[in-house]
């Protein structure tokens, strides 16, 4: 867990859902489920905050694509 | 002639007097003692008392009392007045013939008192019985009665006597052959009583033998018994001892017992502590479940309209959506194709560009800010373009031709539709990203373009 916060505060989002899945899988197959069920909340959290990352790279290559092929003045 | 000149001097008087004693029935013998208090008390002296068995004693007290008194007509004529209606027909005779008429007529012709007892010859000779001798001798003796000589004679005559004797002598006779038929009798009895005391020999013989088997049978019993004895006070000594070893057992248990149940007490009142404490905590915690069940059970009712709206909204989109691809169906996409020309390169370098985004490589993007730029910024050349063409009435005169007017508005046509058409990629690719079930193999790369690729298949 403590691996996990730290790739969180360093914003590496799939890695650290990546370990947390893994993390929520080793949990269900040992019976653990208060584990398993105290880390959904967390991987939530974490996978929003990585969708978040995707869709602001997509914004940015996007904006940057409109703009090299001079379709759109969007550098205003 | 008096009766005590008489002859009574041939008459013994003791011998008489104790004859009339023996005639007498106790109780008139008893009733003259009482009569006489110094007879009384001389037959009561020494605590005697009057009974029937010691009759002997009291005649012979009597007679010693009549020798001192010399046997005078004082001391005999109670014993005498007692005895004389004993002989009952000689009494009924004499008292009938003193009370009748003859005698009456006899004593005036004789010139006799009243108290004057005389008998004629022929009636003495009617009366008087030879048999009867002891009762007239007594008579003679005792009575007030006046006899003549030969009266007496006749009564105490030898001759008299001896007739009396042969009479006597009968009777004695008679008396002996029933005597004698007697003895047989008892002789028969004898020989009865001798067989049966020889039975009864033999049966005591019988007896003795079993009286010995008895005695030998009571001497084994009795050394039973002592031995019973000795075993007995052997128990009794050790019941004494078991008892106390049982006393002083019972009072250690006691004593373990109260210690148990003090500690038993202790024991409960720490557990009813416990169960006290834990009841506290069960309460809080049953408090706390049940508020955390009311906070899920609005949880899920939450869920629960969350989930309608849901699939309303899910109703909502489909009817949009076939709405739009109704719309969408009437609509010449060739036609607008050619217009529109910059679509299929549009959707193209978007493809190309989301097969070769990396969106690791920079970390510092944000999505509030980049966002809100890229869109807004869109979103004002279209509030301006509706503007223009709203206002195009005023505006195209205002600053020079009507033709430069709209002539000028061409890019502005362009750009929007170009920027409507890249948000609507745009927010295909958005919805993509952000409703799309991300896969661990998903997630092996920074890449998104299996991801998008995937969930277009889906």
């Amino acid at each position: 867990m403590s691996r996990c916060a730290m790739l969180c505060q360093e914003e590496r989002w799939r890695e650290a859902l990546l370990l947390l899945r893994q993390v929520q899988e080793k949990a269900r197959k040992s019976g653990n489920l208060a584990l398993r069920d105290s880390l959904e909340a967390a991987r939530g959290k974490i996978e929003y905050s990585l969708r978040r990352q995707m869709a602001a790279a997509l914004l940015k290559s996007a904006e940057e694509l409109l703009r090299r092929e001079f379709l759109l003045d969007v550098g205003e | 002639m008096s009766a005590n000149d008489k002859p009574r001097g041939a008459l013994d008087r003791e011998k008489t007097f104790e004859l009339l004693l023996s005639q007498l029935p106790w109780r008139s013998l008893r009733k003259c003692i009482q009569a006489n208090t110094d007879l009384h008390k001389q037959c009561t002296l020494g605590g005697y008392r009057l009974e029937p068995k010691k009759r002997k004693r009291l005649v012979q007290v009597v007679l010693k009392e009549a020798r001192k008194a010399d046997f005078s007509d004082a001391f005999c004529n109670p014993f005498f007045a007692e005895w004389y209606p004993i002989p009952a027909d000689l009494h009924k005779e004499l008292e009938d013939y003193f009370h009748s008429d003859e005698y009456k007529a006899y004593r005036e012709k004789n010139d006799l008192g009243e108290d004057d007892y005389v008998l004629p010859d022929e009636v003495f000779e009617r009366v008087f019985n030879p048999a009867d001798v002891e009762k007239w001798t007594i008579l003679v003796a005792f009575s007030p009665m006046t006899l003549t000589e030969t009266q007496t004679a006749r009564i105490l005559d030898d001759e008299t006597g001896s007739g009396t004797l042969i009479e006597k002598l009968r009777k004695v006779e008679e008396d002996a052959d029933r005597l004698r038929s007697e003895n047989a009798r008892l002789k028969n009895e004898i020989a009865t009583l001798r067989r049966q005391q020889e039975q009864a020999s033999a049966d005591l013989q019988e007896l003795r033998g079993d009286r010995k088997t008895l005695q030998a049978a009571n001497e084994a019993l009795e050394k039973r018994a002592e031995a019973t004895q000795g075993e007995n006070r052997r128990l009794r000594a050790d019941l004494g001892e078991v008892r106390q070893q049982s006393e002083q057992r019972i009072a250690e248990l006691v004593a373990e017992l109260e210690r148990k149940v003090r500690q038993a007490d202790n024991d409960a009142q720490r557990v009813q502590q416990e169960a006290g404490d834990w009841r506290s905590r069960y309460e809080q915690q049953c408090e706390t479940t049940r508020s955390t069940r009311e906070e899920l059970e609005l949880t899920q009712a939450a869920l629960a309209e969350e989930k309608v709206r849901t699939l309303e909204l899910e109703k909502q989109v489909a009817l949009y959506q076939d709405f739009a691809t109704l719309i969408l169906s009437r609509i010449d996409w060739n036609d607008v194709g050619r217009q529109m020309k910059l679509t299929g390169d549009l959707k193209r370098l978007f493809s190309s560009l989301v097969r070769k985004l990396n969106y690791e490589e920079d970390r510092t993007l944000t999505l509030d800010g980049s966002l809100t730029h890229f869109w807004e910024g869109l979103v004002a050349r279209e509030r301006s373009l509706v503007h223009k063409v709203a206002q195009s009435n005023t505006l195209e005169v205002a600053g020079g031709t009507v033709e430069e007017y709209w002539r000028g508005l061409t890019d502005a046509f362009e750009d929007v539709q170009i920027g409507l058409e890249a948000r609507a990629v745009l927010l295909r690719m958005l919805h993509e990203i952000f409703y799309q079930i991300m896969e661990m193999e998903d997630l092996q790369s920074a890449k998104i373009a299996t991801l998008i690729a995937r969930a277009r298949k889906s």
